[in-house]
């Protein structure tokens, strides 16, 4: 988004190189995604670990990112159009001490919710028997809360059937009882280390095209060929879940969802 | 009625509709279809080269449409004989995927020559010529 | 969809067995393998047409400026082009014939004819090196002019695609001299076969806007 008020020439002629873009920039990176990755982090960590992370902490390290990022960017905007310009080491201009002491203040309070998350992830894998959870912790509204935490390698024994939005919700409110019988084997790809090599190959490439190695290019390259044509001779690509195996899964899964039901 | 019945009933048809196409729905093409493209393509290509070469039509601008509305009838032509495009391959999806593509090829195209012929138009002088329009 | 689900819910008659059938697919599902590959392929194609567009792109934007150098009439020799367009057109109609005789499961032809096609695609490739060989031998470089660069980024990434296309060949007339027609080698060849008529639907664009366009200028 920084970009798009830079595009404009009359606006990117005063604001480039100031504190402002700095703030903009962090402003819209921050609050867009960085925030929405810790929300995220703590609504799905139940979902892949099966353990809750730890409740404190976790507001200890909200509120001090939210105050802290307020308190360190906004006063940069003014900063920026004050004419600051990025990357300078002091500002010889003691009108505009105070701005750059609230910034450090809140990038102190921005490294205390840093350490917060840090510790609430460490704190919650050591005392993960007691924040474990069930299938559903949230009481949430959409399908994969309707499979165990952590989920089967095949996440749902039956495709689940969609009939308006909050599918999970709506199955709740109707009711619905999980299926438990007539289970069939399930297809699936067999694991496979392709994505991997390749990945790992690729960024030797990467690698040495950037930094002209053109030897090394030239092997990775050939590699990468070779390796994705090796790949296409493996014809064995996929297995069946036999139908005791989701039997029991599917079994073990309706204790997670005990209490609920109703 | 009631309504799970009716859901159960949404399930079935829903199911049939899966079983009805699979790998062997798909469409090699006849040995007609090869042939009657490959005349085609053959004839749609000679032309606008026999144009271009012989310059057949005096006006360029003429002829660079001829050979601009040959290319479309051509492509048209690969689709329908070699790609084996209709509507009915895959429920579909394969006629919505290349609507969305023409649409954003269009777009890409024409809005990249109407940006950048109006820039090289309103901003910096390029040529001498240019510098001498400067009031 | 509100209405049938707060019917679910007050409809008396709905027994949990209803619920789950109306709720999970119960019945057995027969996906067959790859049964999906082909939309999936078509959707690569079609990126894969974006990528195009945008090279097609900077050469409109970019195809008139010569820097002084070479123009498309100083460079560009048509009977040369005509003669790559009809071996493309060629290599098309014998994949063609490759894939019908795949339909009538005959390997030995199916192999016959791919092998045809690649004969077509290698000499496409032989004439666009001994094209752009040449332009260089001319000072016609990639780093001549803005012309010649999206001109050598547009034909040069065709000619990549076909350089690629070629490998894949090879390589399916190996898997299926050794397993034979199965289905998955039918799957890959039906793949290999859009991907090859598309490159030559490329071509058209190529030699309409490039070539022939370019001599109009």
């Amino acid at each position: 988004m920084t970009g798009v008020l830079l595009a404009v020439p009359p606006a990117d002629f005063v604001l480039h190189n100031s504190l402002f873009l700095i703030a903009h920039f962090h402003n819209v990176i921050i609050g867009g995604v960085v925030f929405g990755t810790f929300a995220g982090i703590n609504f799905w960590w139940p979902k892949a670990f099966g353990f809750k992370l730890h409740t404190g902490l976790g507001k200890v390290s909200f509120w001090s990112w939210v105050i802290g990022f307020y308190l360190a960017f906004m006063p940069l905007y003014v900063l920026g159009l004050m004419g600051v310009t990025c990357r300078m080491r002091v500002f010889d201009d003691p009108s505009l001490q105070i701005w750059f002491i609230i910034a450090g203040i809140g990038a102190a309070l921005i490294a205390v919710g840093i350490v917060a998350f840090l510790a609430q992830v460490a704190y919650s894998i050591w005392k993960r028997d007691e924040l474990a959870c069930g299938g559903d912790p949230w009481d949430a509204r959409s399908l994969e809360w309707s499979t165990t935490s952590p989920p089967p390698a095949y996440n749902f024994a039956f495709t689940p059937v969609v009939h308006e939005i909050d599918a999970w919700d709506d199955m709740k409110r109707c009711g619905v009882p999980r299926p438990t019988g007539n289970f069939q084997p399930i297809h699936m790809p067999k694991n496979t280390e392709a994505g991997i090599v390749l990945g790992g190959i690729a960024t030797v490439f990467g690698f040495a095209m950037i930094w002209h190695i053109w030897w090394l290019a030239g092997l990775t390259f050939a590699g990468l060929i070779g390796y994705a044509i090796f790949h296409t001779f493996n014809y064995n690509r996929d297995y069946f879940i036999p139908v005791d195996e989701v039997t029991a899964t599917e079994a073990a899964a309706l204790g997670q969802f005990a209490p609920a039901g109703a | 009625m009631s309504a799970a019945n009716h859901h159960a009933a949404n399930d079935h048809a829903h199911g049939h509709d899966h079983h009805d196409h699979d790998e062997h729905g798909e469409s090699h093409g006849s040995l007609r279809d090869y042939v009657i493209g490959f005349v085609l393509s053959v004839v749609l290509t000679a032309i606008p080269f026999w144009l271009v070469m012989s310059g057949a039509i005096a006006d360029k601008q003429a002829t660079a449409l001829v050979v601009m509305a040959f290319a479309i009838v051509q492509i048209v032509v690969h689709m329908i004989y070699f790609l084996h495009m209709n509507t009915k391959s895959e429920n579909g999806w394969t006629v919505m995927a290349l609507i969305f593509t023409i649409i954003i090829v269009v777009i890409a195209l024409s809005g990249s020559l109407w940006v950048m012929y109006h820039l090289n138009h309103n901003m910096m002088p390029m040529t001498s010529h240019d510098m001498g329009q400067l009031p | 969809m509100n209405a049938p689900t707060m019917d679910t819910m007050t409809t008396p008659k709905a027994s949990p067995e209803q619920l789950t059938a109306a709720f999970y697919e119960l019945e057995p599902h027969h996906h067959p393998e790859g049964a999906s590959t082909m939309l999936g392929f078509w959707i690569y194609l079609m990126s894969d047409c974006l990528i195009f567009a945008m090279l097609f792109a900077a050469y409109g934007v970019l195809g008139g400026n010569y820097a002084a150098g070479p123009s498309p009439k100083d460079l560009f020799e048509l009977p040369l082009v005509a003669v790559n367009t009809a071996m493309l057109l060629f290599s098309s109609i014998t994949y063609g014939f490759a894939m019908l005789a795949m339909a009538k499961n005959q390997k030995g032809a199916t192999i016959g004819w791919l092998l045809i096609t690649a004969l077509f695609g290698a000499a496409f490739l032989s004439i666009e090196l001994y094209e752009f060989s040449s332009l260089i031998h001319e000072g016609a470089t990639p780093m001549r002019s803005g012309f010649l660069t999206a001109f050598f980024s547009l034909v040069g990434t065709h000619g990549l695609h076909v350089t690629f296309g070629l490998v894949w060949l090879f390589t399916l007339v190996t898997q299926i001299s050794r397993k034979g027609l199965i289905q998955a080698n039918k799957r890959r060849l039906m793949c290999l076969s859009l991907f090859w008529h598309f490159l030559d639907v490329i071509w058209i664009g190529v030699f309409t806007f490039v070539y022939l366009m370019g001599m109009l200028r």
